[in-house]
């Protein structure tokens, strides 16, 4: 019974997976991803290659320092600085480029050519997307113990050289799972790559789905794209298999942080201020300025319809992540040994790196002769499938985050359930759950972001009479009426911005320590 | 228990809005890939004349993908070009329509030979030239584009978006697929920068000096000179139509056509035929500045103007070319590879 619930289980994640697997082997035609022409694979190839390292690089050296600086230091400022830095997730990469790309127009001609390029688009999605470095390195940082940074100090080591020989190397994972995060957001991308006019796999995809018509190739280019994220996610694997990071006192440092004064002081406070400064505040105070100049021309109608749905579907897919990643990551807890936890483990992960449009497409098919039945077309008529596609992509946030919540939780709390004679449901909420409401509020508040972001899905998918806040900007800026999609982005940014401040909160429970 | 009862009742309310759905008396569905502001309007005022009521969905991307997976979902389908429906007819995911409103009022031209769609409006695919750049004399068809004298002054968007294929499949179908070829290569030769953005970029890349000629469609010229922002942009430029001596300016056609869904047939053929009506065909001509399907309606005071510079075009009237959308179709793949060839999207 237990094996047919995770057998079930599996089948439903690897839907899209299977899909397109299926659908790329049969019938048997190797090479047809050459219809593309040396020339045009080539580009794709490399330009996707090259943006996806420098964007994941620069949001790495940006996310790290950046989690240093807050944990390790004190300065004045330093609060305002903390929260600045997790601000730019909210706002949706292609929103960030389609205010700096109208900006560079009333520049000289040379900033926007240096802007519409391959670094251009780096930089912005650096910009927006070095927050997932930030939180997970923070999280790990608060997390190692002071023990480590007093052996360091007892070693004669100085600050610079605890921070290179120790800090960063336990962090590795994290950092390492904050990368993974940036290249598959990047990779998968469509608005920024399209609005920058840099061509991808994924604008490879669009054209030949969309002006060819050939979804077979476009599936094989799916697929193509995923070796990328898998080959990282089994290098992840293999490194961190061994490597277990223990915190033998489990005393999570408590030290007192290095206070830096003088002139180091305005350094720290400016490095801290420019990642946020052009990833958040620019973009946004531009579009809250073209939001006043024409809410007047926009039908309110509309925006509180769109904020009905956008807030609804994000939290109907929140909420249903969160009690799944509770379940998988509890099951996977009892079960150490099996393999199934561990196979539902790579699914999660592989669906996040399948492009949006790749997972809505197969959803499309899969469910096709199922919308001939009754409850078929009644699902159809509702958001269901957007609910599950959606679910299917983001899973991830919420069961890494409670996942690692759980692993901290000490085995011996269980077997003292089981000792008073409790059940597992009830060691599960009674005794677990208290413990994992940080896990679960930074999980849930990922789901949440991402999911008021999310684009490509709902347009595909997207019941009748329906449309979300991301859509609308998308749907306005691609007709060149960024004024009008700018009330639309502000609603997004509001709607946000709370979650956004509740994951600083959490993380800042545990503070201070001294490198 | 308390914050279970909260989830459970967010929840609840949040379900609820996500599938919340009215159902009362007559209505249709409609799939569309164009946007709300082409067609709320007229949808509107539709509801408000028959009392049917409208569900749209509006999907911007892979629409022959939700057609062909879910046949019978909508009623009827609009499309901003014509060639999508072409393929939807060959995929087997249209039924022609009989109503007579339709097959008399339209020109052959404007109708699918088997009535299984047709068109709503047409806008031509045109030159655009800087007003202080480029003299109207220089200008004469599509293929001088190519010449030696545009090397580096030239913009187009992307090669791959429906509108350019069309134009390129028009192409061939009209003076062959070598000579298509030739231009597509020429074109690129002389392309000032790699295809980016919509056709307005084009034009406000004139508008910055970047290029002088560039193709895109003629009613955008409408919709900048509509607005405050954009109106710098369609100043600086002209619109030409080219091919005026050699049978016309290729055109784009938007279209409608019924689903196979049989729910309300009736009801659907309401609707294509309140497309070619006068509260239609008045809002695309002077709303969306696009050409109307009846010749009787007079043309926008700002389409009256296009080409005003140009021998040959007064009041804006200008000759068309109608190419039978099968036979355009035909060439969407031989066209796709010569762009692959190319690598028509980088520079």
């Amino acid at each position: 019974m237990k094996k047919l619930i995770w057998f079930t289980a599996l089948i439903i994640l690897a839907l899209p997976v299977i899909y397109l697997a299926a659908a790329a082997v049969y019938p048997f035609t190797p090479f047809l991803i050459f219809d593309l022409g040396p020339a045009v694979l080539t580009t794709l190839a490399g330009n996707t290659f090259v943006l996806c390292l420098i964007s994941t690089f620069l949001a790495v050296v940006i996310g790290t320092s950046g989690a240093l600086m807050v944990v390790f230091y004190s300065f004045r400022g330093k609060k305002i600085i903390e929260t600045l830095l997790i601000l730019p997730i909210i706002l949706p990469p292609y929103m960030v480029a389609m205010v700096y790309k109208e900006a560079t127009h009333f520049g000289p001609a040379l900033f926007q050519h240096l802007f519409e390029s391959l670094w251009g688009c780096a930089v912005v999605f650096a910009l927006t997307l070095y927050p997932y470095v930030f939180i997970l390195t923070k999280i790990s940082f608060h997390n190692q113990g002071k023990i480590y940074i007093e052996a360091g100090k007892s070693l004669g080591l100085n600050r610079l050289e605890r921070i290179k020989k120790i800090l960063i190397p336990m962090a590795y994972p994290s950092i390492f799972l904050g990368l993974l995060l940036v290249f598959m957001e990047v990779i998968s991308d469509y608005g920024t790559v399209s609005i920058m006019g840099v061509r991808t796999f994924t604008t490879g995809i669009y054209d030949v789905w969309f002006s060819m018509f050939n979804s077979r190739l476009a599936i094989r280019i799916s697929l193509l794209m995923l070796v990328f994220p898998l080959a990282l996610l089994f290098l992840y694997w293999i490194k961190t298999r061994r490597a277990k990071v223990y915190n033998p006192a489990n005393r999570p440092g408590t030290g007192r942080q290095h206070h830096v004064d003088g002139w180091t002081q305005g350094l720290f406070f400016a490095a801290g201020l420019i990642p946020p400064l052009f990833g958040f505040l620019i973009p946004t105070a531009v579009l809250f300025k073209w939001c006043f100049a024409t809410l007047h021309k926009v039908n309110l109608n509309a925006v509180v319809n769109d904020i009905i749905h956008s807030l609804s579907l994000a939290l109907v897919v929140c909420l249903a992540c969160i009690l799944l990643g509770l379940v998988f990551s509890y099951t996977g807890r009892l079960e150490k040994r099996s393999l199934w936890p561990k196979a539902v483990t790579w699914l999660i992960n592989m669906n996040y790196a399948i492009p949006g449009i790749a997972i809505a497409i197969s959803l499309l098919y899969l469910t096709g002769s199922f919308y001939r039945t009754i409850v078929g077309e009644w699902l159809s008529n509702t958001a269901f499938f957007l609910i599950f596609a959606c679910i299917i992509r983001y899973l991830c946030f919420a069961f890494f985050s409670i996942e690692s919540g759980m692993n901290k939780i000490s085995h011996r709390l269980d077997e003292a359930a089981v000792c008073i004679g409790k059940s597992r449901i009830y060691t599960l909420l009674h005794i677990h759950l208290p413990l994992l409401n940080r896990s679960m509020i930074i999980g849930a508040a990922l789901v949440f972001i991402s999911m008021t972001k999310e684009l490509t899905m709902t347009m595909v998918l997207q019941p009748f009479n329906y449309s979300s806040l991301a859509v609308r900007v998308f749907r306005y800026a691609n007709v060149d009426m960024l004024k009008e999609s700018s009330v639309f982005a502000v609603c997004l940014i509001l709607i946000s911005i709370y979650p956004a401040l509740s994951v600083n909160r959490w993380l800042n429970v545990r503070q201070q320590v001294e490198p | 228990m308390k914050m279970a009862g909260v989830i459970f009742r967010l929840l609840f309310i949040a379900v609820f809005f996500c599938t919340a759905q009215s159902y009362a008396g007559e209505e249709i569905r409609i799939i569309t890939d164009r946007t709300p502001s082409h067609l709320s309007a007229i949808f509107s005022k539709f509801e408000a004349d028959t009392g049917i009521k409208i569900n749209a969905v509006y999907v911007d991307k892979g629409l022959i993908a939700r057609m062909s997976s879910r046949p019978t979902e909508a009623d009827l389908v609009i499309t901003k070009t014509e060639n999508i429906l072409e393929l939807a007819k060959q995929k087997g995911l249209l039924q022609p329509f009989s109503s007579d409103r339709l097959i008399q009022g339209l020109k052959p031209e404007f109708r699918d030979a088997e009535n299984y769609y047709f068109t709503t409006s047409y806008r031509g695919r045109v030159i655009y030239y800087s007003k202080d750049r480029v003299k109207p004399e220089e200008l004469s068809t599509y293929e001088d584009l190519t010449s030696p004298k545009w090397k580096g002054r030239v913009c187009i968007r992307s090669g791959y978006h429906n509108y350019n294929l069309s134009l390129f499949a028009q192409m061939a179908a009209d003076i062959g697929l070598e000579k298509t070829r030739a231009f597509i290569k020429g074109l690129h030769d002389n392309l000032a920068m790699a295809p980016a953005g919509n056709d307005r970029a084009q034009v406000r890349a004139i508008y910055e000096g970047k290029c002088d000629v560039a193709i895109a469609n003629s009613y955008y010229m409408g919709i900048m000179l509509s607005r405050d922002d954009q109106r710098a942009w369609g100043l600086s430029a002209k619109v030409f139509f080219p091919n005026q001596d050699e049978g016309g300016t290729y055109i784009l056609r938007g279209g409608a056509a019924l689903t196979t869904a049989k729910r309300d047939v009736p009801a659907a053929t309401k609707l294509l035929e309140f497309l070619i009506g006068d509260y239609a065909q008045e809002f695309i001509s002077h709303a969306i500045y696009a050409y109307s399907v009846n010749d009787k309606l007079p043309l926008d005071e700002v389409n009256r103007k296009l080409g005003d510079e140009q021998k040959g075009i007064k009041n804006g009237k200008f000759k068309a070319k109608f190419i039978p959308v099968k036979d355009i179709e035909k060439y969407r793949d031989d066209v796709i590879n010569i762009l692959n060839e190319v690598n028509f999207d980088s520079k």
